[in-house]
């Protein structure tokens, strides 16, 4: 078995120009995949009757994302994302331009990292609502002791409008 | 200049002048010719071209049988790689297990996979190319691509369930697709999720 590598102790390769796929098959085979105890509880807006969703990081992802060099800017997400919502859209043809040939972004703490999640892995209307005047959070980052430990309500759960935020109860 | 020669069992020190290994065009090249002047090439160690001169004309790399279409065959042996690194193109092939036509090896292989996805103990076993999971609701799961597919919905999603029954894996964008899991009465219910995603990238 090949000697996985932790944070600090080995070189990324220079992975400008090569297939993100590719990447991901080298850091697989290279770091140690890295848990993490946070996740992401939010709700959407667009389906007020759904329960809160519940995002867990990958193990192997948060590696890239710890170690750098690897994964391409967040922007790159957000341009594919804006191709697929045009009327027409077929397929893909920025791949290339977009996660391949861009440049990576450097290693990230294991915070932005999760914030690098959240604008990538869940829909803009949940994180960028530019409305302070919401009177809850749409999205809250907690560790997984926080979440409930009963499943038999879990189509009922929703963020708590009494969520205690930056030490302040709303 | 000074090369190695085999001679039997034997690795002896050997000078060539370097004229007799160029050729017309003022290159390097080397030939071994591994024919023993037998009727066969029963012995031979090294057999890199046995045919005459005048045939395989613009071979870069021979072992015989072969053609001169520029194609490197190995005839007749494995091939073993050991810590080496192959670079192929997306339009490499492979024979099918039957032989008889080719398999695209950038189309065959699956681009993401996940096993032991659990929501109701919030882990994942093992994957390849997941940025997250999500639990959505009871029996339902969210799979977040890093590389996301070519299309939005016409892709291959094959999922199958260590606890549970699979009610369908399916495509939802191209970068997400969904695994939901049911009981024995058909209703939703928490599962541990194993899935596949076979299909273009993006």
């Amino acid at each position: 078995m090949t000697k996985k590598y932790n944070v600090g102790e080995v070189e990324i390769p220079e992975f400008q120009g090569t297939h993100l796929w590719n990447r991901l098959g080298w850091a697989k085979d290279n770091l140690e995949p890295i848990q993490t105890e946070y996740c992401v509880v939010w709700e959407d807006p667009e389906e007020p009757d759904a329960p809160a969703r519940v995002t867990h990081p990958d193990p192997n992802w948060m590696a890239c994302a710890r170690h750098g060099g690897i994964l391409p800017p967040v922007d790159s997400y957000w341009e594919l994302n804006k191709d697929e919502a045009t009327e027409g859209f077929v397929r893909h043809t920025r791949g290339p331009e977009l996660l391949h040939n861009m440049k990576p972004i450097e290693a990230m703490t294991e915070e932005q990292a999760i914030e690098y999640l959240v604008m990538k892995d869940i829909p803009a209307r949940v994180w960028d609502t530019g409305d302070e005047r919401l009177n809850k959070p749409r999205f809250v980052i907690c560790t997984k002791a926080q979440l409930p430990q009963e499943r038999t309500w879990r189509s009922s759960w929703r963020i708590s409008e009494d969520l205690n935020i930056n030490g302040e109860t709303k | 200049m000074a090369i190695s020669k085999i001679k039997g069992s034997a690795i002896q020190d050997a000078t060539i002048p370097e004229e007799k290994l160029e050729d017309e065009a003022g290159s390097f090249r080397m030939i071994l010719d591994g024919t023993d002047g037998s009727a066969t090439n029963t012995g031979d160690f090294v057999l890199l071209d046995a045919t005459a001169s005048s045939t395989n004309v613009g071979e870069q790399f021979l072992f015989e049988p072969a053609t001169d279409d520029g194609s490197a065959v190995l005839s007749g042996g494995d091939l073993k790689f050991d810590n080496v690194e192959i670079l192929m193109d997306k339009k490499s092939l492979m024979k099918s297990e039957g032989g008889a036509v080719t398999t695209n090896i950038g189309q065959g292989i699956l681009k993401a996979w996940v096993v032991d996805a659990s929501s109701e103990a919030a882990t994942v076993g093992d994957s390849l190319n997941k940025s997250s999971f999500s639990d959505d609701n009871t029996g339902r799961t969210t799979i977040t691509l890093v590389n996301p597919m070519s299309t939005a919905k016409d892709y291959c999603v094959s999922y199958a369930c260590v606890s549970g029954y699979p009610y369908r894996g399916r495509a939802d964008t191209a970068s997400t697709y969904k695994l939901e899991t049911v009981n024995d009465g058909g209703n939703y219910a928490d599962g541990v999720a194993n899935g596949m995603v076979a299909g273009d990238l993006a």
